[in-house]
């Protein structure tokens, strides 16, 4: 995580393992059942967020997962728990705003920051239920399907991105299907923020059986964030 | 008979408790799916609402009961059964004599219109045992619909001579590699299949789960079992109850 810092990310997404990720592609797939197989909890995910913070205060970290773990738990546990390890925001992909009221009440009230999606199929109604129930960041997603698809319609998402600014002051982020250097400009140009997972979970993926990884090894697992922030810094 | 055919589709929804307008059966049911869906299960709970309103659906329904599926089926008193047992009078519901052999096409059936309503022309489901796959199956390849079966890797092997069925049917059978290799995975492979090509797809849920309206709906097209055989038992047993 701390290279990742490194190396050029202002916030880091972090997934909470759960066993029907129905809205995730193969890659988040397989990394999901890897986690699990080796028994990762939503404790151990909350854990891993405190001992990065003894060295960094400032880098944002944002849970994302599925409800189910979260109702386990029980919402008023892990809002103080997620706050307490040093959590800024949460998001559930498959909790929609007008479920939310409670777990949104209960993370408001631990100054953890609720993130929500808008997809291309989002009605234009619907949008200020989302940004009403948003806070943090808005998470647009960039093409119908799951994540690490391929097709993103950048027409499509000019569109969209255009007439949600004209909805919500929240700063806009743009994920799902984002994979490298050329679609985080592309993408970067129209959004405050990019969003990349699978490219950097399936380089990971190559490490998952190493109990050790040199330097070297750690910068070509993350070279696409690497060249990403570089081709972003380049817009400016 | 006769009157127990004319009784056959009309769901009185009055007799329910739920779902409420949200979709919620007390603190269980609701709307738990990724925001690329949720246009498409507005849609559907819109459209049903205004055909479930509608008699003439009902009545399209009940005809494809009566002539395609096989209905009303029957109620059987299993006596050597109930001899056996030595307690309570044994009835049997014969839903594996309905077409394709079991109550799912009650449901696929229903949906199928909806479907057709809806002007959708590609069909998906995922299924289990492979009955409500062989069910979909049936109702696509009726309406001439395109469609693809989602269904665990361990349950293709287990369940071979239903992969057959719906290959015979013309259906497309796609195994799913992930997870513990069963239903809870078909579905959610059936769920990512959705938000990728919702536009132009219906997805056939064949059990009371998935986001509202799906428990109401199929609840409502599985009441049909309930009804016939209620009259069936005030005919055979003089009482329902």
């Amino acid at each position: 995580m701390h290279k990742l810092v490194e190396q050029g990310a202002d916030i880091i997404e972090l997934g909470i393992p759960f066993s029907d990720p129905s809205s995730d592609g193969p890659v988040i797939q397989r990394s999901v059942e890897r986690a699990l197989a080796k028994g990762t909890t939503l404790n151990q995910v909350l854990e891993l967020v405190a001992q990065f913070r003894e060295t960094d205060a400032d880098t944002g970290i944002v849970l994302m997962g599925y409800l189910n773990p979260i109702e386990a738990m029980g919402y008023k546990i892990f809002a103080q728990a997620a706050s307490s390890s040093g959590v800024d925001g949460v998001l559930t992909v498959d909790l929609p705003p007008m479920e939310a009221a409670e777990l949104n009440s209960v993370m408001r009230a631990n100054q953890v920051d609720t993130i929500f999606l808008v997809a291309p199929t989002t009605r234009e109604e619907r949008v200020a239920s989302i940004t009403e129930h948003c806070s943090g960041y808005l998470y647009y997603v960039s093409l119908k399907g799951v994540t690490g698809a391929a097709l993103i319609d950048f027409d499509s998402v000019t569109a969209n991105i255009n007439k949600l600014r004209g909805m919500t002051a929240l700063p806009i982020v743009i994920g799902f299907g984002i994979k490298d250097a050329q679609s985080a400009a592309a993408m970067g140009k129209l959004a405050d923020g990019v969003i990349i997972g699978s490219a950097v979970v399936e380089k990971i993926a190559l490490l998952a059986d190493q109990v050790e990884h040199d330097e070297q090894q750690l910068s070509d697992t993350i070279k696409v964030i690497t060249e990403a922030r570089e081709a972003l810094d380049k817009l400016v | 008979m006769a009157k127990l055919e004319e009784s056959a589709a009309v769901v009185d929804t009055a007799v329910f408790d739920g779902p409420d307008a949200s979709g919620h059966f007390g603190p269980y049911g609701g709307v738990f799916v990724g925001e690329t869906l949720i246009a498409a299960v507005e849609e559907l709970a819109q459209v049903y609402e205004k055909l479930s309103a509608d008699e003439s659906f009902w009545a399209e329904y009940d005809s494809e009961l009566k002539h395609y599926v096989g209905r009303p089926s029957p109620l059987y008193f299993a006596e050597r059964l109930t001899d056996s047992a030595g307690g309570a009078k044994i009835y049997l519901k014969r839903e594996d004599l309905n077409h394709t052999g079991a109550h799912k096409v009650n449901n696929t059936i229903g949906q199928a219109l909806l479907a057709k309503h809806m002007g959708k022309t590609r069909i998906i489901a995922e299924t289990g045992a492979g009955q409500h796959g062989v069910a979909s199956a049936t109702v696509a390849a009726k309406l001439g619909l395109e469609c693809h079966v989602y269904m665990g890797a361990e349950d293709i092997i287990r369940q071979a001579p239903n992969v057959y069925r719906m290959k015979l049917l013309g259906a497309n059978v796609i195994s799913v590699e992930s997870g513990s290799r069963t239903l809870k995975d078909a579905m959610n492979e059936a769920l990512r299949d959705w938000a990728t090509n919702v536009d132009n797809t219906y997805y056939i849920i064949g059990t009371v789960a998935g986001p509202h309206p799906y428990p109401k709906i199929v609840r409502d097209f599985q009441c049909v079992i309930g009804r016939e055989a209620r009259e069936q038992s005030l005919e055979q047993i003089g009482k329902a109850s």
